[in-house]
C-alpha cells in the first residue's frame, strides 16, 4: 500500500527545567493513504505529540518522519508552515475559531490560504449549517462550532485532516454527529483522517488503531470491518 | 488572509477605545510637528526671503562717524566686496498729548544704499517725511501725515508721518539698553532720505553705521582685525557678524527655539504613543495566542501574521497624523501670529504646507509600524502547539508579606498585593503612564513662575530704581547729581557710567557694555543668577559668563579694555570675577575703578532714580520736557511690555502642558482599560463566588494608590530630566534660564495626575460593574 507518512524511531523529549521528559520513544509506523486512523492512549501516552509531529507543527528530537517524499524531520519551520499550508487540515477540541469572524468567514479563511480550496458555501451546507452561515461563533452551539471547524479543515482540500479530540469538548449525540460529518467527508474525498481520542469507542470506525502507552506505540489493531459512526454503539 | 485581516479589523473596533488613545497621542505629537513645522517654514521663508532682497550685510561696525570716501577705501580690504553706510541717530518723537517717552532709531536711506536696504511702504517722498516701523505705527495708532516733533541732538525738527519702513538689520528691533522684547510704543525705527537726515543732524556724509559684505570664501575672522585697525580712528564702538547682530540673532534665536520645541515635543509624543501601542498589541497578541498558533497550524506565515497586524498600526498613524494635520491648521494659525508680532516684516501671511503634513504622516505612519512591530514580533515565538491547549498559567511570584502587615491589610487588599507582585510590567507601566504627565506639567507649570520671577528678581533685586535717564552727553558727577535731585519726585538718584568697550584677550575681541556702578548701591547691584551679590571692583573688572567664554578668559586674568571716548590705548584690567548672569554679556566695575584705570575725572552719561511714593507720573513729565535726555528706561513699562510679550510664551507653555496632561490621561486610562479587561475572569470569578463590586473596588483602589505613589515619586527625577532639557533649549546668549521645580507647581501637576488617575479608576470600577458572570462562565480558559 502507498503511504503518506512514515515513522522511523521517532523520539521526542521535553526539556521541563533540569527534567527530560520523553514524549516519544523509537515509534515507527506507515500510515497510508485514504485510510482512517484512530490514536488511543490515556494522558501523557504521547498521542497528541505524534499528531503534532504529523501535522508538522512540533519537530521530532530524533528518528525520521516523512510525508510521501518529504522528510519532515529536516524541514526548517518555513518549509513546515507550507506543509501545513498545502497538505493539512486540523479540527480542534476546543475549536479554534476566529470570534471576529462568522461562520462562513471563518471557512473561507481557510480559502484564502489554500492554492486549491473547496467551495466554502458548499461546505458550510454540507456540514448543515446554511441557515448559520452569518452567525458569530458566540452565537453557535459547541456541536455547531466544531461543525465550523471540520469545514474549515477540509476546505484547504487537505491530503492529512487531522483531528484532536475532535469530539471532546461535546455531548455524545453531538460527537456522533461530528464524527458522521468527518467519517462521510472521509469517504467522499478520500483523504487519508488521523484523530486522536482518548475514547475507544471511536476507534470502531477506523481502518486501523494505533495504541499508544507511555510515549510508545504498543500495538496496531487492524479493523477488519470498520463502522458507520451511526453504527457504533455509543 | 483577507478575513484575517478582517479578523484583526473588527478585534481593533472592539477595542477601538485604546486604538483611538495611541492615534490621540500621535496626533497631539503630529500637531505639534506639523503646527511647528508650519511656523517655521512661514517665517524663514519671509525672514530669508526679506533678507535676500533687501541685501542684509555679512557684518555690522557701529561707529561714531566715517566719510563715503573712507567707507569706500574700506573696500581695499581683501575679502570685502561691498560696503554700505547709513547715517543713524536716536531721536525723541514728540507728539501733541502724548505722555510716552518715544524714541526712534533714525537712519538714512539713499537709492545707492547696496546693502541693509530699508524698504520704506511707499516711494512717493513728502517734505521733511519720516517713515516709521511698523510696530510703532501700529502700537500708536499712527496715521499717514501726522505731524510730529523731533528732538535730535536736543534739537527739535518738524516731521511728517510718510509710510512706513522695514530694515533686514531691525527685524526684531530692541533698544541697545533696557529690554530684550520689542515694544514698538516706545521704541521703533525710522527712515528719511540723507538729504533731511543731513540736514536735521547739521552733519554732512558722515556714517555711523556700516553693512560690509564679504567675498565668497572669506569669514569675518579674516577681515575682523584690519576693519578694527582702520576704523578705531573713527569711533568704533561695535563690530559684529551677522549671526551675532542684535536683530538676525534674536531671529535666529526664535527660530532655534521653534525647532527645538517642533523636535523636541513631538519626539517625546510619539515615543509614548509607540509605547502605547506596544503595550496595546502585546497585550493583543497575548489574548491572541490561541488564535495565533491556530492560523499557524493552518499554515499562515509569520510574516503574513505580522503584516496582517501592520494594518492597525498603518490605521493609528493615518487616522493620528489626519488629526494631528487638521488640528495644526487653526493652531498653528494663532500661534504664527503670536510669533509674527515679535518681528517686523512686510510679508506677514501664513501658508499651510503639504510637505509638513506629508512628513507627519510618515512619521506616524512609521511610528506606528514600529510600535506595532515591537508589539507583534512575540508571534515569531509563538508556536502552533499552542493552538492546541490553553495557556499554562505562569509561575507568580508569591510576595509575603511580614506578618503584622499581613494582619492589618484585608483580603481585597492582599489580592491586589498580590497581583502587582505577579505582574510588574502592567506595574510599570501604570507607573510611566502617572509618571510622564507628572515630569511634564510640573515643570511647564514651574516654567511661568521662574520667568516671571527672573525678570521680576531683576528689578526686584538688581535694577531696584524706577527710571534709568540716558544724557546726550556725560557730565561731572557732582553737576549732575545736583541736577537729578532738583527734579520733583526724586527720593534718590545716583549717577552711572556706561559705555561700549572693546574687550580683548590675545587674538580674541568683543564688544560689550562696561557699567561703572556704585558701591554699596541699592539701585543698581551685581548679582548672579545663584543670588550671591559682588561689589562692583575699584581694582578689576567683572565679566559675565557668556562674554568671558566668547574671550577664552578666567579670573585672575588681565584683559585689554579700550574705549575710545577716554583714551586710544588698550587699559589692562584684571578679572576680579566671571558670573553668571539671567541677561546679556555686560561687565562691570565701580566708578572709581574707571577713573583709576582710565585716569579720568569722575563722569557720568546715565542717572538712575528712585521716585517718591505717588510721584512717579509727576518725575516722567519733567522727564519728558528735558532735551538733554536722550533715553529713558522705565522699568514699570519694561515689566509691562515683558508681560504683554510673555503672554504667547505663556498661552504655549500650557498649550503643552494641557496637551502632557490629555496625553498623560489617555496613557493611564488606556493602560487601566487593558489591565482591567486582563482580568475580567479573575473578578468575574471573584463576583461569582459572591464578591461584591465594592469590594472588588477596593482590590483597584489599593493597586491604583500603589502605583500612583510609585508614579509620582517616578517623575521626581523624570521632571528633572525635563527641566535639564528645557534649560538647554531655552539659554541663549541674550539670558539664562535655569528652572527649578516650584512646590506650587508640583502641587498641582500632583492635582492633575491624581485627577486623572481616579477618572482612570473609576472608569475600572464601571467595567467591573458591567461583568456578566454568566459570561465568564462561557469563556474557555
Amino acid at each position: 500500500m502507498d503511504a503518506i507518512i512514515k515513522t522511523k524511531n521517532l523520539c521526542k523529549v521535553y526539556h521541563l527545567g533540569e527534567i527530560e521528559v520523553h514524549a516519544l520513544k523509537n515509534v515507527t509506523f506507515d500510515i497510508y493513504r485514504g485510510e482512517l486512523v484512530v490514536i488511543l492512549g490515556p494522558s501523557g501516552s504521547g498521542k497528541s505529540t505524534i499528531l503534532n509531529m504529523i501535522g508538522g507543527i512540533e519537530s521530532a528530537t530524533s528518528g525520521e518522519l516523512i510525508y510521501q517524499d518529504m522528510e519532515l524531520h529536516k524541514s526548517t519551520s518555513k518549509e513546515l508552515t507550507m506543509y501545513r499550508r498545502a497538505h493539512v487540515g486540523f479540527i480542534f477540541q476546543f475549536y479554534n475559531l476566529m470570534q471576529g469572524l462568522t461562520a462562513l468567514e471563518n471557512v473561507e479563511l481557510a480559502a484564502q490560504l489554500s492554492e486549491n480550496p473547496l467551495d466554502p458555501f458548499m461546505l458550510i451546507d454540507q456540514v448543515g449549517l446554511s441557515e448559520r452561515i452569518h452567525n458569530f461563533p458566540s452565537k453557535l452551539s459547541g456541536g455547531q462550532q466544531q461543525r465550523v471547524s471540520i469545514a474549515r479543515a477540509l476546505c484547504k482540500n487537505p491530503d492529512l485532516l487531522l483531528g484532536d479530540e475532535p469530539t471532546g469538548a461535546l455531548d455524545s449525540e453531538t460527537g456522533v454527529q461530528v464524527l458522521s460529518l468527518i467519517y462521510n467527508f472521509h469517504i467522499k474525498f478520500k483523504n487519508t483522517v488521523v484523530i486522536i481520542t482518548h475514547n475507544e469507542k471511536i476507534a470502531q470506525i477506523a481502518d486501523r488503531v494505533f495504541y499508544f502507552k507511555d510515549g510508545e506505540l504498543d500495538h496496531i489493531k487492524i479493523n477488519e470491518k470498520p463502522l458507520k459512526p451511526e453504527e457504533v454503539d455509543w | 488572509m483577507k478575513n484575517f485581516r478582517l479578523y484583526i479589523l473588527r478585534s481593533s473596533i472592539r477595542g477601538f477605545g485604546s486604538l483611538m488613545g495611541a492615534a490621540s497621542i500621535i496626533a497631539l505629537g503630529i500637531f505639534v510637528y506639523v503646527a511647528m513645522s508650519d511656523i517655521l517654514e512661514n517665517l524663514t521663508l519671509q525672514i530669508e526671503r526679506y533678507y535676500q532682497i533687501n541685501q542684509i550685510a555679512d557684518v555690522f561696525v557701529t561707529l561714531d562717524g566715517i566719510s563715503s570716501k573712507n567707507i569706500e577705501q574700506l573696500k581695499s580690504i581683501s575679502g570685502i566686496a561691498d560696503v554700505s553706510g547709513k547715517m543713524a541717530v536716536n531721536a525723541r518723537l514728540l507728539l501733541d498729548g502724548e505722555d510716552k517717552f518715544i524714541t526712534v532709531h533714525l537712519m538714512s536711506y539713499e537709492d545707492s544704499d547696496s546693502l541693509n536696504k530699508i524698504h520704506n511702504s511707499t516711494i512717493i517722498k513728502y517734505e521733511n517725511g519720516i517713515f516709521l516701523g511698523k510696530k510703532m505705527v501700529e502700537a500708536n495708532h499712527y496715521k499717514d501725515g501726522t505731524e510730529f516733533t523731533l528732538l535730535i541732538n536736543g534739537k527739535p525738527k518738524k516731521s511728517i508721518l510718510a509710510g512706513i519702513c522695514f530694515a533686514p538689520n531691525y527685524v526684531y528691533a530692541i533698544p541697545s539698553s533696557g529690554s530684550i522684547f520689542p515694544d514698538g510704543e516706545i521704541y521703533d525705527i525710522g527712515s528719511v532720505d540723507i538729504k533731511t537726515m543731513e540736514e536735521w543732524t547739521g552733519k554732512k556724509d558722515f556714517y555711523q553705521e556700516l553693512g560690509i559684505r564679504l567675498k565668497p570664501g572669506y569669514t569675518y575672522e579674516d577681515v575682523r582685525n584690519q576693519l578694527i585697525d582702520r576704523l578705531s580712528q573713527y569711533g568704533i564702538s561695535d563690530i559684529r557678524e551677522k549671526e551675532n547682530q542684535g536683530s538676525y540673532a534674536m531671529v535666529n534665536k526664535q527660530v532655534r527655539q521653534l525647532k527645538s520645541i517642533g523636535t523636541i515635543l513631538p519626539i517625546m509624543f510619539l515615543s509614548v504613543s509607540i509605547f502605547m501601542l506596544y503595550v496595546l498589541l502585546k497585550k493583543m497578541v497575548e489574548k491572541d495566542q490561541s488564535v495565533i498558533g491556530t492560523m499557524k497550524a493552518l499554515g499562515m506565515t509569520d510574516r503574513e501574521l505580522i503584516a496582517s497586524y501592520m494594518v492597525q498600526g498603518i490605521f493609528v498613524g493615518v487616522i493620528g497624523a489626519i488629526i494631528g494635520g487638521l488640528l495644526a491648521i487653526p493652531v498653528g494659525k494663532n500661534m504664527f501670529t503670536l510669533y509674527i508680532n515679535l518681528f517686523s516684516l512686510p510679508d506677514s501671511s501664513y501658508h499651510n504646507f503639504i510637505n509638513s503634513r506629508v512628513r507627519g504622516l510618515l512619521f506616524a505612519i512609521i511610528t506606528s509600524i514600529l510600535a506595532v512591530y515591537l508589539g507583534v514580533r512575540e508571534i515569531l515565538k509563538i508556536t502552533p502547539a499552542q493552538a492546541m491547549r490553553a495557556k499554562a498559567p505562569e509561575t507568580v511570584f508569591n510576595l509575603k508579606l511580614p506578618l503584622n502587615i499581613e494582619n492589618k491589610v484585608g483580603a481585597m487588599e492582599r489580592i491586589g498585593i498580590r497581583s502587582i507582585a505577579r505582574n510588574p510590567f502592567r506595574g510599570c507601566l501604570i507607573i510611566l503612564a502617572i509618571g510622564f504627565p507628572f515630569s511634564m506639567t510640573s515643570i511647564l507649570f514651574s516654567f511661568n513662575q521662574v520667568t516671571e520671577q527672573m525678570y521680576f528678581q531683576q528689578f526686584d533685586m538688581i535694577q531696584t530704581y524706577d527710571e534709568q535717564i540716558t544724557l546726550l552727553s556725560a557730565n561731572s558727577s557732582i553737576k549732575t547729581a545736583n541736577s537729578s535731585m532738583n527734579l520733583n519726585g526724586v527720593k534718590k538718584s545716583e549717577g552711572i557710567f556706561q559705555f561700549t568697550v572693546q574687550l580683548q584677550n590675545q587674538n580674541k575681541t568683543e564688544f560689550a557694555k562696561l557699567y561703572g556702578l556704585n558701591k554699596n548701591s541699592d539701585m543698581w547691584r551685581i548679582m548672579d543668577i545663584y543670588g550671591s551679590y559682588y561689589q562692583p571692583p575699584d581694582d578689576g573688572i567683572i565679566i559675565d559668563s557668556h562674554t568671558a567664554k566668547k574671550l577664552n578668559i578666567k579670573k585672575g586674568d588681565i584683559l585689554e579694555v579700550t574705549y575710545a571716548g577716554l583714551s586710544s590705548e588698550k587699559i589692562k584690567i584684571p578679572v576680579t570675577e566671571v558670573i553668571v548672569e539671567n541677561f546679556g554679556s555686560s561687565c562691570y566695575m565701580s566708578g572709581e575703578g574707571i577713573q583709576r584705570f582710565w585716569h579720568s575725572k569722575p563722569m557720568v552719561n546715565t542717572i538712575i532714580i528712585d521716585a517718591k511714593s505717588g510721584y512717579l507720573e509727576t518725575l516722567q513729565k519733567q522727564i519728558l520736557n528735558a532735551k538733554q535726555v536722550t533715553w529713558l528706561v522705565d522699568t514699570n513699562r519694561i515689566l509691562k511690555s515683558y508681560k504683554e510679550q510673555m503672554k504667547s510664551t505663556v498661552l504655549m507653555v500650557n498649550m503643552f502642558a494641557l496637551i502632557s496632561v490629555a496625553a498623560g490621561g489617555v496613557l493611564i486610562y488606556n493602560i487601566s482599560m487593558i489591565n482591567i479587561r486582563e482580568r475580567i475572569m479573575e473578578f468575574g470569578t471573584l463576583k461569582l463566588m459572591g464578591g461584591k463590586d465594592y469590594e472588588i473596588g477596593r482590590i483597584l483602589l489599593f493597586e491604583q494608590c500603589l502605583y500612583f505613589i510609585l508614579g509620582f515619586l517616578a517623575g521626581i527625577p523624570g521632571s528633572l530630566g525635563v527641566r535639564c532639557l528645557l534649560e538647554k533649549i531655552l539659554s541663549t546668549d541674550a539670558f539664562t534660564i535655569v528652572l527649578f521645580t516650584q512646590i506650587g507647581a508640583y502641587f498641582k501637576a500632583l492635582v492633575i495626575c491624581i485627577i486623572i488617575t481616579a477618572l482612570s479608576y473609576s472608569a475600572q470600577v464601571r467595567v467591573v460593574k458591567k461583568i456578566q458572570i454568566t459570561e465568564v462562565l462561557k469563556e474557555r480558559e
